[in-house]
């Protein structure tokens, strides 16, 4: 805004001109008698003024005179400013760089936005602007510009991508760079959650408007070749969703539906897609954001676990193989195993793709009642709850680190890994003094140790991301070099694992593949988000003004003395006036 | 010069058919000397002596009463005692005040005069007192023959006599038809008027609306000569009290004629056009019937 009033209460003052119209209306007619001289006429009664009666006004040019004076006057009490040339206008900008940002049939909200700020900069004259993109967490656009042609080029990169954003966070390190002479302003299509407090030097900016979607909000796909997919009609009003599943590259139809929703109703859809390709992509018609109409799916790689298992004791055994049997996780009596499980002396592995459980029979047993302490936050221990359970051990001799679960000061299960990569879980475990076998947990436990090594199997953990998750890739054990990342536009990049894992964020929806020692996992990231394409909370509108006098006074030039000077002036030739005509007041 | 201007001093031309100038019941003494003409009368015929004032033609010295007497005095003969009338019209803007006939009498009453005059065998010279005191174009000659008198000066009269006096014949008659509604004391232009005149009339020609106040109520009085404004409440009270500063005005007026001898009627310009009644004047001996 380049001319504006500090205090633009003070306007209210121009009803000051009403009165003076009422003034000379109500002003009582004087009948004009032209006499020879006035020499005869002083000392005479003065008439009132005023009356009751409207009267045609009889001094027009002193009126106008007055009538300049009070706006002249009024406006110079409201303080008008107007926008120095030379002062640069600060701002920083943070734009909404989620998903929903894309709705719109003809102009989405992020175009709208842009040409908003193109146009806020534009009128602001001489300007410096940085931009915040507002994703899942805030991260600064470029440098600060100064010119709209650098903005244009800056937005360029403003690709509206992420699954969520953070536009509170985004604030925050918009304040943390503003300071005290740079404009905030936030672009989105919502309003704001709550009032904004008023400093005056946030605005918030929406472009956004109320449409129906309806969108995938979740997707599966399984080793098992079985198709999951979830169809959320995100809106106040009865709905149809047609869609379809097709190969990767769109040439073949393998499945069609429609689906009939019901306000605010997600549907699940289980398919059997037993001789598919390994990817298929599902589709829906097209709506009000394409983003949530694309869903790519790669099939689960079972990675089967290769297992053997050495144990003397024969309960024991039992229990092991039935368990592993269970978990369908396993291949056992591999001759080359991911993982041995045996109670013999412990034998050194010879590299690290071989783990060992070892249950250890130590001397001078006793059976535990519990309370145990249990390391919850190893993978050994999800879903177990020990209480009640009897667990009989020996004094095991106390190994390096933490015990993951034990009782008082003995260690019932100890890990330890060694310097090639390749762990030993020990299990200090006597079955004729323990229920253990008896209970629920000795499957988790089983399950909890297979899957943990499973992890660590070279791969993904599994295929089908949604956006913003952090996909983890474990690299093969000894690889010459590091993994390499090729996104959906064929890009590649190497991704060097740190302790052992590689953990990338993708931040775009996609096929993306990691080639690993001439091996290529394929994964997908897809938007897969509900509160995103929920548009029906989009709005247009505008909040929190800046308060433009009050904190960017410095930008501004007074005017009021310049109106002030007018007034005067014009003062004066009134005065001028009311001499030259000889109106006698 | 306008035409109604002209049919207005043919109006008084017409009235004046019947009347003259009435001759100075005595000569005027005591004023100051003045130049005596070069020219000589038809019939020189000596009429009478008068004190000796500087400046007086040494040729008119009577030294046979200066040997008797030891005192200097000057020989008056007829054509002194012919005088000149000086007509003086007030041209300021107030005796062309709108709506009233006061242009009309003051146009009327000086063509009565002139035409008074020329019935009394007297020359004229018609003056037009505005900024200055200047001669009618062809002032000389009859009314009908004047140029160039316009009423469009906001002057007082009495300062511009004093500023500026003009050069009239001694020995005449001078008269001054004018309102006399000046700011200046009446003693400044009866001096100047007086000066050196066998007589001196004034005639106040007032408008109606200047004896008579106007009605009751809000007015807004614009003076006609300045331009001024001003605003009132005229009740019964305030027209009182404009009457009687009218009639002090006059009466100042008067007091001051009589101080210098001069001679002064009011008369009311639509009565005199209306009726043509100069029984005021006649009273006042500035007239007599032919």
């Amino acid at each position: 805004m380049s001319f504006l009033f500090s205090i633009p209460a003070a306007l209210f003052g121009l009803a000051g001109v009403g009165v003076l119209i009422g003034i000379y209306l109500f002003r009582n007619r004087f009948r004009l008698h032209t006499v020879s001289s006035l020499m005869l006429w002083e000392d005479h009664k003065k008439p009132r003024q005023g009356g009751i009666r409207l009267s045609r006004i009889q001094t027009p040019l002193l009126f106008l005179l007055e009538l300049l004076a009070i706006l002249l006057l009024v406006l110079a009490a409201a303080g008008p400013l107007i926008r120095r040339q030379e002062q640069r206008a600060s701002h920083v900008i943070i734009l909404d760089d989620s998903v929903s940002m894309q709705a719109g049939e003809t102009v989405t909200s992020r175009q709208a936005a842009q040409e908003a700020v193109l146009k806020l900069l534009e009128e602001a004259g001489v300007f410096r602007a940085r931009f915040i993109l507002a994703g899942v967490s805030p991260r600064l656009l470029g440098e600060p510009v100064g010119s709209t042609a650098e903005v244009e080029r800056l937005l360029a990169n403003w690709t509206c991508q992420s699954p969520a954003a953070d536009i509170d966070e985004a604030i925050l390190l918009g304040t943390e760079l503003a300071g005290q002479t740079e404009r905030l302003l936030v672009v989105t299509d919502h309003a704001p959650a709550e009032p904004l407090t008023s400093t005056g030097k946030l605005e918030w900016r929406a472009f956004g408007s109320p449409r129906a979607n309806a969108a995938f909000t979740e997707a599966g796909y399984g080793s098992d070749g079985r198709c999951f997919l979830a169809v959320a009609n995100l809106f106040d009003r009865p709905a149809e969703a047609s869609w379809r599943i097709e190969t990767a590259d769109g040439s073949e139809q393998l499945y069609q539906q429609t689906l009939r929703l019901e306000p605010r109703q997600t549907q699940r859809v289980f398919l059997d897609m037993k001789g598919s390709p390994d990817i298929v992509r599902a589709r829906l018609e097209t709506d009000a954001l394409e983003a949530d109409n694309d869903v790519l799916l790669v099939r689960e790689q079972a990675r089967a676990i290769l297992l053997d298992v050495r144990i003397e004791d024969e309960t024991l055994d039992q229990a092991v193989r039935r368990a592993v049997e269970a978990s369908g996780l396993a291949a056992l009596n591999s001759p080359q195993p991911h993982l041995l499980l045996t109670d013999q002396t412990p034998a050194s592995p010879d590299n690290g793709e071989c783990w060992q459980a070892l249950f250890t029979a130590e001397p001078n047993a006793v059976s535990y009642m519990g309370p145990f302490l249990v390391d919850r936050s190893h993978p050994l221990t999800e879903g177990l709850a020990l209480d009640g359970v009897i667990w009989g051990a020996g004094q095991m001799p106390a190994g390096s680190g933490p015990a993951v679960i034990a009782a008082g000061s003995v260690p019932l299960v100890h890990t330890q890994e060694s310097p090639n990569g390749s762990r030993q879980i020990r299990i200090n475990f006597i079955p004729r003094l323990s229920t253990l076998l008896q209970s629920p947990n000795w499957p988790v436990l089983i399950w909890n140790l297979l899957q943990w090594r499973q992890s660590y199997l070279p791969g993904l953990d599994r295929p089908n991301f949604a956006l913003g998750q952090t996909v983890s890739f474990v690299p093969s054990l000894n690889a010459q070099q590091a993994p390499v990342l090729i996104d959906p536009h064929g890009a590649e990049r190497p991704v060097p694992p740190f302790s052992g894992l590689v953990q990338v964020l993708p931040e775009e929806a996609g096929l993306y593949r990691i080639r690993d020692e001439q091996k290529e996992y394929p994964f997908a990231i897809n938007l897969l988000s509900a509160s995103e394409s929920d548009l029906s909370r989009a709005q247009t509108g505008r909040w929190g003004r800046w308060q433009e006098a009050s904190l960017f006074r410095w930008e501004y030039q007074a005017l009021d003395w310049l109106l002030l000077l007018g007034a005067l002036a014009v003062l004066v030739l009134h005065r001028w006036v009311h001499v030259k005509t000889g109106v006698d007041s | 010069m306008k035409d109604l201007y002209r049919q207005y001093l043919r109006e008084g031309q017409t009235a004046g058919g019947r009347y003259a100038i009435a001759s100075p019941r005595q000569i005027q003494r005591g004023l100051i000397g003045s130049q005596l003409g070069g020219r000589t009368g038809s019939s020189l015929e000596f009429m009478d002596h008068r004190h000796y004032t500087p400046g007086d033609d040494l040729r008119w010295i009577d030294w046979n009463a200066f040997a008797r007497s030891d005192k200097l005095s000057v020989k008056m003969y007829r054509d002194e005692v012919s005088p000149h009338v000086e007509i003086l019209l007030d041209v300021s803007r107030s005796m062309a005040l709108e709506d009233t006939a006061k242009l009309h009498g003051v146009l009327a009453l000086a063509g009565l005069f002139a035409q008074a005059a020329c019935n009394s065998s007297y020359t004229f010279t018609a003056w037009q007192l505005g900024r200055t005191c200047e001669k009618v174009v062809r002032g000389q000659e009859p009314p009908l023959a004047w140029e160039g008198i316009e009423f469009d000066t906001n002057s007082d009269g009495g300062e511009v006599l004093k500023t500026r006096p003009p050069n009239w014949r001694p020995r005449g008659i001078r008269i001054l038809l004018s309102d006399l509604l000046w700011m200046s004391d009446p003693r400044t232009a009866l001096s100047v008027l007086a000066d050196r005149a066998s007589a001196v009339f004034l005639v106040q020609v007032l408008a109606r609306a200047d004896a008579q106040p106007p009605a009751r109520g809000n007015l807004r009085l614009l003076d006609s000569e300045t331009g001024l404004y001003r605003e009132i409440y005229l009740d019964d009270t305030a027209q009182e009290r404009y009457r009687n500063r009218l009639a002090r005005h006059q009466t100042n007026w008067n007091r001051a004629c009589h101080q210098f001898g001069a001679v002064m009627v009011t008369l009311i310009a639509e009565d005199v056009v209306s009726r043509w009644d100069m029984n005021e004047l006649l009273g006042a001996e500035m007239l007599r019937i032919k």
